[in-house]
């Protein structure tokens, strides 16, 4: 059978990637085949990863409950969770950076989450818990944020690994804190994300 | 040996120990240090001699203190003695001097040995008044910053004073906590930085930066210590002598005037900061220093990045 269209474009561009790999790194043809083998191998992997993603995005959204209501004027976390949450896999914007940043912020050093905080992430006076659906959303939302498109940006790597390593934080308060949904699913897609992440350091 | 215009707010511990050791090897003697004694226990947090007088208390809290906070550099020198040998043998690439520096840390260590002159101060933490109160006495001046917490206002804000800190990471790609594994995660090499300290977490006004070529450490499978031992190890032996080498080697000896104000603004919108590891993420991070198998071929102390 011939080949469709996408699958040629993908061929053609391994084949000009072998040649150009030969000439740049004075490499044999075999090793830059072999080369051109791991790079499909590895977006296989993020492709699989990247589906797997979208799966657990739509299921831990789903059971969302609403949002809670607050002031306008200060942060509503839960919010802010389902608006990040609407946008992947978009990019994030620098808006959304800080505030998913201030969430790894409050993960790491104050070790839970509130509902509502006062303008620029800071208490307010009575402080209510992030209910425990919202955390499996924090969590889902970090860990879509973790999958590395491009090996070689380092900031775009060291942006998923913090991402990472707060959703890894975040699991083991939850694990401490109750049961949060989806607990074991988010643990076992947060293994994956550090294995694919970890190989392209490695590489 | 050559005096500094510089103050060591020298909080007890190997990365204190490293700077002041290996000032003392390059021929250097820092005006004066200022060491901070807990009035509290530094791990339990429980008073410490309160029933005596303040002579006596501030003698017996400085033991306390000295034992507590080098416990664990000892521990390891006397569980895993080949991992502080493969350490040292590896550490010695980049800083000659490594053993010694390390010996002397590890070592009964008396301040007045080091600097011209050397008071105590009894405080609760970095935050105590009685800190800035020392400080302020002392007139004004650049200070070494060596750890012990996050400074605050109270310190950062005296006037006359700027506080220098050297940050094992390449600024400001590499802010925050766990410098060295991030810097290795991220970066696929080690980074150092010495610049002065602002309000905001890494982000002061830069001296010298620079990025060099991974180290690793080759061990054996079997005797392969847990994570948290290797993690205590990096802190015990290998970030101090690091940032110890670079604050000589870039920045005390390299014609650097303490008392100008010779350092350049960093492009704060750069970089991330990074919080502590979490356990599964630094155990990855840790195989890419400690590797598993047999003895190190060594790497090439190259520089590879300086800034500015």
């Amino acid at each position: 059978m011939f080949p469709t269209s996408e699958v040629m474009i993908i061929w053609l561009i391994l084949v000009f990637m072998t040649f150009l790999l030969d000439a740049e790194l004075s490499i044999s043809h075999e090793e830059s085949v072999l080369m051109c083998a791991m790079i499909t191998n590895v977006s296989g992997k993020v492709k699989d990863l990247k589906s797997k993603a979208k799966q657990m995005f739509e299921v831990v959204m789903r059971d969302l409950p609403d949002p809670i209501e607050a002031d306008p004027n200060l942060v509503n976390t839960s919010e802010t969770l389902v608006s990040l949450a609407r946008t992947w896999p978009e990019p994030l914007s620098d808006q959304q950076r800080k505030d998913l940043e201030a969430m790894c912020r409050k993960v790491h050093i104050a070790k839970k989450v509130m509902a509502i905080y006062a303008p620029g992430w800071k208490k307010v006076p009575e402080p209510v818990h992030l209910s425990l659906p919202y955390w499996s959303a924090l969590i889902a939302i970090l860990l879509g944020h973790s999958h590395l498109d491009n090996v070689n940006n380092k900031d775009a790597r060291g942006l998923a690994f913090k991402f990472l390593n707060a959703a890894l934080a975040s699991l083991d308060l939850a694990e401490s804190q109750g049961t949060i949904p989806y607990f074991s699913e988010l643990q076992g897609w947060a293994e994956e994300v550090l294995e694919n992440l970890f190989y392209s350091v490695e590489r | 040996m050559r005096s500094l215009p510089l103050t060591v707010l020298a909080w007890e511990g190997p990365q204190a120990r490293a700077y002041l050791s290996r000032m003392r090897l390059a021929g250097l003697r820092p005006d004066r240090i200022l060491l901070p004694v807990l009035d509290r226990h530094p791990a339990t947090k429980k008073p410490v001699g309160k029933w005596l007088p303040r002579r006596f208390r501030l003698r017996y809290a400085e033991k306390s203190q000295e034992l507590s906070n080098n416990y664990w550099p000892r521990r390891i020198r006397v569980s895993y003695p080949f991992l502080e040998g493969t350490m040292v043998k590896e550490i010695k690439l980049l800083c000659a001097p490594a053993e010694s520096m390390i010996d002397e840390m590890v070592g009964r260590f008396r301040y007045e040995h080091y600097a011209n002159k050397a008071e105590r101060v009894l405080v609760s933490g970095l935050s105590d008044p009685t800190l800035s109160d020392a400080l302020s006495r002392m007139g004004s001046g650049t200070v070494l910053f060596t750890g012990g917490g996050i400074l605050r206002s109270n310190l950062l804000k005296l006037p006359g004073f700027r506080f220098l800190h050297v940050h094992p990471g390449y600024l400001p790609y590499i802010r925050g906590a766990d410098g060295v594994l991030w810097s290795l995660l991220v970066r696929g090499r080690l980074g150092m930085s010495a610049f002065y300290m602002s309000s905001e977490i890494d982000t002061g006004d830069l001296i010298a930066a620079e990025e060099y070529a991974p180290v690793s450490f080759h061990i054996s499978g079997k005797s392969r210590p847990d994570d948290a031992s290797l993690y205590r190890a990096i802190f015990s032996f290998f970030d101090p002598v690091l940032r110890a080498e670079f604050l000589v080697s870039r920045v005390l000896t390299k014609g650097y005037d303490l008392s100008s104000s010779s350092s350049v603004a960093q492009d704060v919108s750069k970089g991330i900061t990074y919080h502590f590891m979490s356990p599964k993420l630094r155990h990855k991070a840790l195989s890419l220093l400690f590797k598993s198998g047999k003895v190190s071929c060594g790497n090439d102390p190259e520089t590879l990045h300086v800034n500015p």
